[in-house]
Formats: C-alpha cells, structure tokens, sequence
C-alpha cells in the first residue's frame, strides 16, 4: 500500500527549499533564492505556504536600513520532510521490485 | 525553478542535490587559521630569539602580547562576518562549538603547564590537531586533516627536544597545519564570493 504523499511538499521549489533547509541552522531569503535560482515572488508566495502548514519559521528583522527575512525549518517540517522521503522510497522500492518480477 | 509537481524519481534526486549544497557550504573563510597562524609563528620565533640572547625573564611576554592582538581583531571579525553571513549550516555551529571547547581547554592547559612549570607546547599541539582534525572531517577538507597529523607528529617529536627548540618545531608545524589550510580556505573564500 502505497502512503499518499505530502502535496504541499510533492512541488519542486517547495521541496528543494525544505532539501535546502533541512541541513541548514537557519538560511536568509537571499540564500535560498540563490541556491533555488525561484523568482522573489515566486519563492516568497511558496515560503508562506509552507509557513502556514507549520513546517517552516520565517522571521523577519533588519540588518542596518534593509528589511532581513530568516527562514528555520521547525519540528513538524522535519517530521512531514521525513515522513515524504519515506513514502517516496518506499514506493520507488516497490515499483523496482514489480518491475524485477 | 517552479511550483511544478514532481515524480518520484525527480523528488529523490531533487533532495539529494539540494542537500548537498547545504552540506557542501563552508562558510569558513581560512582568516583565523591566517590570523593565528601568523601571531602563533611570531611569538614563537621572537621568543626563540629572545631566549637565545638570555633574556629568559621578559621571553615569555610574547604570548600574552600575542593573545592580546588576536581575540579583539578575531572578535571584530567574527562581529562583521555574522552581519553579513546569508546562512549558517548545522556544521557551522559545530565548528564553532569546537573551536570555543578548544579556545576554553587551551588556556586552561596553558595554566595548568605554567603551574606545574611544564612546557606547553606540546599539550597545545595536540589540543590544536584534534580541533583541526575535526574541523577537516565535518567540512571535508583534507589539508586541515593533514595539518592535524602534523600537529600530532609535532608534538611527539617535542617530547623528545629541549624547550627552546621545541618553539622553532611549533612555529614550523602552525605554517604547514594552519597557514597552508588557511590559504586555501581563503582562495576558496574569495572564489565563491566571486561567483
């Protein structure tokens, strides 16, 4: 039986940004759009989503004069990440084995 | 990159890239391998030289005036590097719990040697090869591993020579484990930054 995956987390910038953050203390807004190479806002639209299922901590504050926006995955973020990274081996153990028959 | 769906297969290989960049980053810039490193060869050297004029009373101020020069400048460093850092890894905060378990351990071995009227050295040495050796594992970088087994050599071959020499082995173990590592990071460092 296969787990239903996480569809808030089955979308490739929702997913590298919680890949990305997952090794990570904390990242700034500029560092994930780098690394993702998403557009602002696209990457600012993605990162509220994922801020209000719970899975990430944004904080906002200022360096000097500029506004500074800090991205954390929280505990349920790791769970849900983990959970996902199960399903989706599961399922690719699965398929090889069918496909090995 | 987009708001697409993914396959299973693309989901896993977009994990495993994006995992290792997080994983690759090294946001250690080799300065307090330089900085140390030109401030522990210094002192060697001019307490070397000092010592081989007699005057043994005033040689062992060279360390505290070291000491003095680099916290503050490491400090200030630290200070503007933190205001401008876009990100820190989990091995970010491990390596700097590491080396502040070493700053703390160090000066208590120091007292401890001086208190006892044991040469330091080659207890520094040592502390300063596992600091580094783990330092080179969480980063994965081998000249601070191969700049640890020259600390520990080092400090072996201490044990069998006399205080004043032990001081020229020491300057040469700190150019070979943390002034070439150091350079490297820094070339690093500035490669990244220029991409």
């Amino acid at each position: 039986m296969f787990k239903k995956l996480d569809p808030l987390l089955n979308s490739e910038l929702r997913l590298a940004v919680m890949s990305l953050l997952i090794g990570m203390e904390e990242a700034e807004f500029g560092f994930i759009r780098e690394k993702t190479a998403a557009t602002a806002g696209n990457l600012s639209v993605q990162l509220q989503k994922l801020k209000d299922a719970g899975y990430l901590e944004i904080k906002k504050s200022f360096r000097g004069k500029y506004p500074l926006t800090t991205c954390k995955v929280t505990a349920d973020g790791i769970r849900a990440f983990q959970e996902y990274v199960d399903a989706v081996q599961s399922y690719l153990e699965i398929s090889k084995k069918n496909h090995e028959k | 990159m987009e708001d697409k769906e993914l396959s299973h297969e693309e989901s896993l290989r977009l994990i495993r890239g994006m995992m290792e960049v997080a994983r690759n980053k090294i946001s250690e810039t080799g300065f307090h391998f330089l900085l140390w490193g030109i401030l522990v060869i210094a002192a060697c050297l001019v307490n070397y030289v000092l010592l081989l004029q007699g005057l043994r009373e005033n040689a062992h101020w060279v360390w505290p005036v070291m000491t003095a020069i680099g916290i503050p400048t490491a400090m200030i460093y630290e200070y503007r590097k933190d205001r401008r850092q876009h990100s820190r890894s989990k091995f970010d905060r491990i390596y700097g719990a590491v080396w502040l378990g070493f700053g703390i351990t160090l000066f208590l071995a120091i007292y401890i040697s001086v208190s006892w009227e044991v040469n330091p050295i080659p207890y520094i040495l040592v502390l300063a090869a596992l600091a580094t050796f783990i330092s080179g594992i969480i980063y994965r970088f081998r000249p601070l591993v191969l700049g640890a087994c020259v600390f520990w050599l080092a400090a072996a071959v201490c044990v069998q020579l006399p205080g004043k020499e032990q001081l020229l082995v020491n300057a040469g173990a700190i150019a070979l484990g943390y002034l070439i590592p150091g350079l490297l990071l820094w070339r690093n460092s500035k490669k990244e930054t220029h991409v």
